[in-house]
């Protein structure tokens, strides 16, 4: 960026600050001025005009430096762009494309992507067909993804969302997707601790972190989905599959509605600035599958799935941010803080959980025993509540909750591990099949881990798996298979 | 009112507020108020009593002048003010204000922002575009 006198003699034009808030600032004069315009104070800050009035423009700003009233502004003639390119891959940068970590500078493509881009009609769009592996047993068995889709992760906090998260970005990275984490006003430790664990499991080569924590100018942190968006649509333009993390739009929220507040702008319900639902809809329309024509691109349609977070206070699902989200996503996963405080790891509830396009990214087989098991998991919760009341159980009612608990069992995975979808449908058959009644939990489960670690671990074991699943067509062939 | 620059704004409104704050009192006024600024009330008054009424009136109709900026490289003695107060008033408006900037790094010739548009005619300006 050139400096201020540059600007005002390109330009032509010049404001004057008439007041300044934390996050804002009210500029008179720049009659020209367009929405979205990067604008530069004279002391060398940055910002950009948010709102036009009649005879002011609020400027959103973009730093913490000192502004005061009557200090003149000139206008850019640029909107907000931010640098691109595959040099970012492996670092973590802010929402302007400044590096945070690791030191240096990073060459960058000489072009940049404007930050607010609209997303594509309808026509560059192709329904979700391909699935996407998060690596946790229970959402890729009963509430599966597919690469193009808007899933809301949403709970109470500390009930393992973020893990959840990591795990899912983690698979996704060792698969080969580019993944962009988009840390919203998180704490500069937690931010730490994300990088950490993708560096020490080796896959930063395909995560950009786009970080804000919460010591940052509100307008960094307002705008920080937008440029992990905006970096993901460059690689989606590259015909790659990209995973974007948006790591929480409730914290996102609240602080538009700060911004908003101070720029004096009529509030809506809870205080929330009107235009909340258009803002966010707007970032989870940058997500889906699309149709590239990228020359050299790897394939001829590229996605962009997106996981927004949403925070819930007391388990109360009918928050306004909570609800808007829900209704511009495909399905939500519920982390329940209840059957965290039971020791269930991941706490997802899959009666609560939906997801609107992922099974149609399934193969049949994974489809039927997608049906299979909530079926019979909502007859197993059904049956414990009886066996509350103390009713005497028949035999058909007593397997059917061994059973249950064996996959209820199964599907308890450490934060750490990644699972196969193919080891995971081999071991569920083998539930359905019986093969632990015996044993205790314990034991049962000591052996699940034993099977999955063998399968990652010895090739042949592996290929007789894939072979056995990949070949059956359905579920009752599989388990003949299985039993044989 | 005859105003040609922010600054005689600044000291008329200052002395709006002291009479109003003071309107009770008699002693010692002349001291608090500057005289020019006084006069140019007396002026405006053109011989009616100088009452609240009026004051808050003259306030409200001086507030939001509009200004031009003007940064030269020397102050201006008060002959060229009141030309360049003359031309503004028969080329834009009557009631434009000179906010007058002192910068003696542009050398020469003067930089111009009236209603968010910037001119720089300043002879540093010149000089760089010579380079």
């Amino acid at each position: 960026m050139r400096d201020f006198k540059y600007y005002l003699d390109k330009m032509g034009e010049v404001g004057f600050v008439e007041s300044v808030t934390e996050s804002n600032a009210i500029v008179s004069g720049l009659p020209s001025i367009k929405p979205t315009e990067v604008v530069l104070f004279e002391g060398g800050e940055v910002g950009v005009s948010l709102f036009l009035n009649r005879d002011s423009t609020e400027v959103l700003r973009l730093g913490k430096g000192r502004i005061t009233p009557g200090q003149r502004v000139a206008r850019t003639g640029e909107e907000l762009t931010v640098p691109i390119g595959k040099a970012f891959l492996g670092s973590v940068v802010d929402c302007l494309g400044r590096l945070i970590s690791p030191p240096g500078a990073i060459k960058a493509d000489s072009r940049r992507r404007i930050l607010d881009m609209s997303s594509p009609g309808i026509e560059s769009r192709i329904s979700v067909r391909r699935p996407l592996e998060t690596g946790v047993a229970l959402v890729d068995m009963l509430v599966p993804l597919g690469k193009g889709q808007r899933e809301l992760v949403i709970g109470d906090r500390k009930t393992g969302k973020t893990s959840f998260l990591l795990q899912t970005v983690l698979r996704q990275a060792r698969q080969g997707t580019i993944c962009l984490y988009g840390a919203v006003g998180r704490k500069q430790t937690e931010i730490k601790e994300i990088k950490d664990f993708f560096s020490k499991n080796q896959v930063m080569d395909k995560i950009i972190l786009v970080a804000s924590s919460a010591h940052d100018a509100t307008g960094l942190i307002y705008l920080t989905p937008y440029t992990a968006c905006a970096m993901a649509e460059y690689f989606r333009d590259l015909g790659l599959d990209t995973l974007v993390v948006l790591d929480d739009l409730t914290t996102h929220a609240k602080f538009y509605r700060e911004i908003c507040l101070l720029a004096r702008r009529f509030p809506g319900r809870d205080s929330y600035p009107v235009d909340i639902f258009f803002a966010h809809a707007g970032i989870l329309e940058k997500g889906g599958n699309f149709r590239t024509d990228a020359p050299g691109g790897a394939s001829s349609e590229a996605s962009i799935t997106i996981l927004p977070v949403a925070q819930t206070a007391a388990q109360d699902l009918s928050g306004y941010i909570q609800t808007n989200l829900m209704s511009m996503t495909d399905g939500h996963i519920y982390f329940d803080s209840d059957l965290f405080a039971k020791g269930r790891r991941p706490a997802i509830n899959p009666f609560l959980s939906v997801t609107r396009v992922g099974r149609q990214a399934q193969t049949p087989l994974k489809r039927e025993i997608n049906r299979e098991m909530m079926a019979f998991l909502t007859n197993y919760e059904k049956l414990q509540s009886f066996v509350h009341f103390g009713a005497e159980l028949t035999e058909e009612a007593k397997e059917i909750l061994l059973r249950g608990e064996r996959i209820i069992d199964f599907f308890e995975q450490s934060e750490a591990s990644s699972w196969d979808s193919n080891i995971v449908v081999y071991v569920l058959s083998l539930i359905w099949k019986g093969t632990w009644q015996e044993k205790t939990s314990q034991e049962a489960k000591k052996e699940f881990h034993q099977l999955v670690a063998k399968y990652q671990t010895d090739r042949k074991f592996k290929k007789k798996v894939n072979r056995i699943v990949d070949k059956s067509e359905s579920f009752k062939e599989l388990i003949k298979k299985i039993k044989s | 009112m005859n105003l040609k620059t922010k600054e005689e704004q600044q000291d008329v409104l200052l002395a709006i507020d002291i009479l109003i704050d003071n309107r009770y009192k008699t002693k010692n006024l002349e001291r608090k108020i500057n005289p020019r600024a006084y006069q140019l009330i007396k002026v405006e008054a053109a011989g009616r009593s100088i009452s609240a009424g009026f004051l808050k009136d003259l306030k409200k109709q001086i507030a939001d002048l509009p200004a031009l900026s003007l940064t030269l490289a020397f102050t201006p003695g008060p002959e060229t003010l009141d030309k360049i107060s003359l031309w503004l008033k028969e080329n834009i408006g009557q009631d434009i204000l000179i906010d007058l900037v002192v910068d003696e790094s542009i050398l020469g010739g003067a930089q111009v922002a009236y209603q968010g548009h910037y001119k720089d005619y300043s002879l540093a300006q010149k000089l760089k575009k010579i380079n």
